[in-house]
């Protein structure tokens, strides 16, 4: 069967790809914009505003033969239909003949429009989305100059109704196209709005509690086709038309999301470039069109006013601020009298080229220890060897291919995987999920069907033996599940570090690629392994040599000269104030001071990502650019910079002008990276569907991608290299005692961080830190949900209330990271809860 | 002459939205003049000037900064470097204006 067929648009014949949805085909292959409001090219036709109404044929058959009908001239018969029909639940078929731009066709839309106005209040001039409407768009285009209705009947609803913390209903301007209620329910999986009543009463609510309780929530503003849905950031915070887009990156998670930076010179800034908004921009192989709440709604720590404003130089027992020269006059005496024993500890949200300059001062020093934080996730070196394959993309996984995820939560640690990978269960794929308690990603693999469609997918519990014994015995104890995964044509493995340790989470990884290499899943699209690293660089951290190992070697032999740069030690490990303490010298860099200060003899202050120029390397090692944006906040300089002075302090070279001279240079250092330059990661190309543009009607305010669509490097695989199996190091997890339980430390998305801590309309949906524990030991320990338990492990000791669950392994307790005023844990280790304190209502 | 004169007009009576679209497309290039070379002070000097006039003196500043970085760099025994010395100049300049700008927003 052919891959295209031809159809007759307008007169002309047009070829199109076969099984194409009409709206995509024409637009995509014609230009031609057929308007709609409710088909959104990432969700199923319904055919419910019917503003795509269109002229349709097809070739006349006689009944009897089944042979094409001609006419006097040998041309085929066209048969149209009696009635105009809907373009978006059209699929094209060879001979399809479609008129968009008949009297019948635009006197339809025209009725459309005077409906969808009869009850639309007039408030464009103060609505969010005027100046990118479609409603208004598409009025100006097909709608009519004047309305037959009473100006008196027009419906008076609420304007101001909120679904959650963080999105206002308009509902005199919702038009009903149900938009908002199919991406919850057919591409998130959260079902949480709906329509209620019927006829002209018919309104959007939400059924959670919270309202709209999902992590997605905020690209319903985006593909809303009126102003009905506006996000309480943005909300008559600006018009569109004074905003400047700025492309760039999300700074939380693996995923990479392209995003654009709304920016406007705002007084509220001291007249300087600020974030107005973030919004999505497109990037089909890395989150399509979606970003997660946290990257929409978190961006506020860029210009908290608890940053670290200025260099500070320890004098006596306190920090005083000083300024950039006299500090790095300082540090460079500093650094040459450590004798080489310098080393570094960067965080996953360091870009590329602050890592570059980093190292090479450490180097310029005389160290070499180069360490990652946290020291928590052995990933990274795998994904470099056997990662999924050059040309991947999650969205093309669908009927034959097979995904596992195991020992991480990725609806928690990579809200955009975990989107994309329950589409690809959508689509057809199997998906299996593996830890020792219930994750989101768990109720989907096991739901069976979903919107009226089979879906496959199994669930694994494995206990305290861990995620690695689990995976190295599949076989053994879950042979179907390893047979089905072993056969599929593709095979992503997603694999975390929950749970383990750092030695575990590297054997974790090890035994995911022999069970890849084994099936022959490495080198090729669609096929290996991806690893949920904290933070938007963890792959550019093991490109640049900075290790979690490092990391831990440092922990355990302090150097004299520890520079400390964007890592958040004491607010993640419970042992860092001790060992800390016998460092001599401590320069601390980062956006806030989480306590190192008292430790420090310097705190300086770095910029966040929107204030320079720079890259990350997503999980999927994608290396993506992002654009300066924001105005700097105090005197904060970008990483690559602080270190190139220092280094030049050193005299060990000359700084580099900008972030591009540095990339320039680490791209001709760094084997992985050579021959991209900062044009290759700007480079871009048409994507499908074809939205991002300025017509906003057919796939929302999705903006288009003009900064880049980054460059993948080449996994170990692809280019035929590490294709062997390799032992899996002999691991156990921690031993615990009798009376102990394993601790196993967790992530949640909105937690108490420093850097998310400043969004303050996130703080609502942050949960009380809990935890959870099995039900058939909370019965023997006498424990009910709502006792307060205090968990001693890992020489710390915290007080949470307890959440008694079936739904976890035997042995485990989970403690949430960055949600106590204490660290927890690090890792997974040994420890003891015990009550403290009865639950306030007493369920005994 | 009447091109001229009518292209003179235009300017004058530019719409907000239309300034801001050439601004971005001037920068734009100027970016990526810098991708290309990052080590050529006049575009930094360029862009920092479009920077100012834009009203951003905080791009603008690290642009100039940039360029002066550069400047250091330079070499005396390179000859007498006249379009490089009047680019650092430019470039002083430019920084002074850029603090200038910054205070009196700030006041």
């Amino acid at each position: 069967m052919s891959d295209t067929v031809t159809i007759n648009l307008d007169g002309k014949d047009v070829e199109v790809d076969a099984g194409a949805n009409l709206v995509d085909a024409v637009k995509w292959h014609a230009g031609n914009d057929i308007p709609v409001f409710c088909y959104h090219p990432k969700m199923e036709p319904v055919g419910m505003c019917r503003m795509c109404l269109v002229e349709l044929g097809s070739p006349a058959r006689d009944r009897a033969t089944g042979e094409v009908m001609l006419n006097e001239d040998g041309s085929p018969q066209i048969r149209y239909f009696p009635k105009l029909q809907t373009a978006c639940t059209t699929t094209v078929s060879d001979g399809l003949h479609v008129k968009t731009q008949t009297q019948p066709v635009i006197d339809a839309r025209n009725d459309v429009l005077e409906f969808l106005l009869s009850s639309h209040p007039l408030d464009c001039p103060i609505c969010d989305k005027g100046g990118e409407c479609p409603l208004q768009n598409l009025t100006m285009r097909h709608g009519p100059q004047a309305s037959r209705m009473y100006f008196d009947d027009k419906q008076n609803l609420a304007k101001h109704f909120p679904l959650g913390d963080l999105i206002f209903l308009d509902r005199e301007r919702c038009i009903q196209c149900a938009r908002c209620v199919r991406f919850q329910d057919e591409l998130v999986g959260d079902d949480v709005l709906a329509f209620h009543e019927r006829g002209r009463r018919l309104q959007i609510i939400t059924n959670s509690d919270p309202g709209f309780d999902t992590y997605f929530s905020g690209n319903t503003t985006d593909i809303c086709p009126v102003g009905a849905l506006t996000t309480a950031d943005f909300r008559f915070g600006a018009r569109p038309w004074e905003l400047t887009e700025v492309p760039s990156i999300s700074p939380w998670d693996a995923a990479g999301e392209n995003i654009s930076l709304s920016m406007r010179l705002d007084r509220d800034f001291g007249g300087k470039a600020l974030i107005k908004r973030v919004m999505p921009r497109q990037n089909e192989r890395v989150n399509e069109i979606w970003i997660s709440d946290k990257t929409r709604f978190g961006h506020h720590f860029t210009r908290s006013d608890e940053r670290i404003m200025t260099p500070q130089l320890r004098a006596g027992a306190a920090l005083r601020p000083s300024n950039w020269e006299a500090a790095l006059k300082a540090m460079a005496a500093a650094l040459q009298a450590a004798d080489g024993d310098v080393a570094a500890i960067a965080g996953s949200g360091m870009p590329n080229e602050d890592l570059w300059e980093l190292r090479r001062l450490v180097e310029a020093a005389g160290g070499s220890r180069l360490g990652a934080w946290p020291p928590t996730h052995g990933g990274a070196a795998a994904v470099a060897q056997v990662g999924i394959g050059a040309g991947s993309d999650l969205g093309k996984l669908g009927r034959g291919d097979a995904i596992l995820v195991i020992a991480c939560d990725l609806e928690e640690e990579v809200p955009i995987w975990r989107l994309r990978i329950k589409q690809a269960q959508d689509r057809g794929a199997y998906l299996v999920v593996a830890n020792a308690r219930r994750t989101r990603l768990e109720d989907f693999a096991l739901q069976g069907a979903r919107n009226d469609k089979i879906v496959e997918g199994d669930a694994i519990r494995y206990g305290v033996e861990g995620a690695v014994a689990a995976l190295q015995n599949l076989d053994e104890h879950q042979p179907a599940i390893a047979q089905r995964l072993r056969a599929a044509q593709n095979l992503v493995i997603v694999a975390g570090a929950e749970g383990l340790t750092l030695p575990g989470s590297e054997a974790l990884a090890i035994a995911a690629s022999n069970f890849l290499i084994e099936s022959g899943h490495i080198g090729k699209a669609n096929c290996g392994l991806l690893s949920p690293l904290p933070g938007p660089n963890g792959m550019g951290l093991q490109y640049l040599g900075f290790s979690p190992r490092a990391a831990q070697d440092i922990i355990s032999k302090p150097p004299k000269v520890l520079i400390v740069a964007q890592a958040e030690l004491l607010d993640d490990d419970p042992a860092a104030r001790q060992w800390l303490s016998q460092v001599d010298t401590i320069i601390a860099a980062n956006l806030f001071d989480d306590g190192i200060g008292e430790l420090a003899e310097y705190l300086l202050p770095l910029q966040s990502f929107a204030e320079r120029d720079g890259s990350y390397v997503n999980g999927e090692r994608r290396v993506q650019r992002f654009y300066l944006a924001q105005g700097p906040v105090g005197q904060a300089l970008p990483g690559w910079k602080l270190f190139g002075s220092l280094r030049q302090a050193l005299a060990a070279g000359a700084l580099k002008p900008s972030a591009a001279a540095v990339f320039a240079e680490l791209s001709e250092e760094i084997a992985a990276f050579a021959g991209i330059s900062y044009q290759d990661l700007a480079q871009t190309e048409r994507q499908f569907p074809d939205v991002g543009g300025r017509d906003l009607y057919y796939g929302g305010t999705a903006y288009e991608n003009s900064g880049g669509i980054g460059v993948q490097l080449p996994a170990s695989a692809d280019k035929r290299r590490s294709r062997k199996p390799r032992q899996v190091p002999d691991y156990a997890p921690p031993a615990a005692d009798a009376g102990e339980v394993l601790v196993v430390p967790i992530t949640k998305l909105y937690n108490r961080q420093r850097n998310f801590r400043p969004s303050l309309l996130l703080e609502p949906r942050i949960l009380s830190p809990l935890i959870v524990i099995n039900a058939e030991d909370a019965a023997v320990a006498g424990i009910i949900s709502g006792d307060m338990i205090e968990v001693r492990a890992a020489g710390t000791s915290l007080r949470l209330r307890a959440h008694v669950s079936d739904e976890i392994a035997r042995g485990i307790v989970t403690l949430p990271r960055h949600m106590t005023a204490e660290p927890v844990p690090l890792a997974v280790t040994a420890g003891s809860i015990s009550r403290v304190a009865e639950a306030l209502v007493a369920a005994r | 002459m009447r091109e001229a004169i009518s292209s003179w007009a235009r300017g004058l009576f530019q719409s907000p939205v239309e300034r801001e679209r050439k601004f971005y497309q001037r920068y734009r290039a100027l970016s990526a003049a810098i991708d290309e070379v990052p080590d050529c002070m006049a575009n930094y000097v360029l862009r920092g000037e479009l920077s100012l006039e834009h009203g951003d003196g905080a791009r603008a500043r690290a642009d100039f900064a940039a360029a002066l970085t550069l400047a250091e760099a330079l070499d005396a025994s390179q000859g007498w470097l006249i379009v490089e010395q009047a680019l650092r100049d430019r470039a002083l300049y430019g920084l002074e204006r850029a603090r200038q700008f910054d205070r009196n927003v700030e006041a």
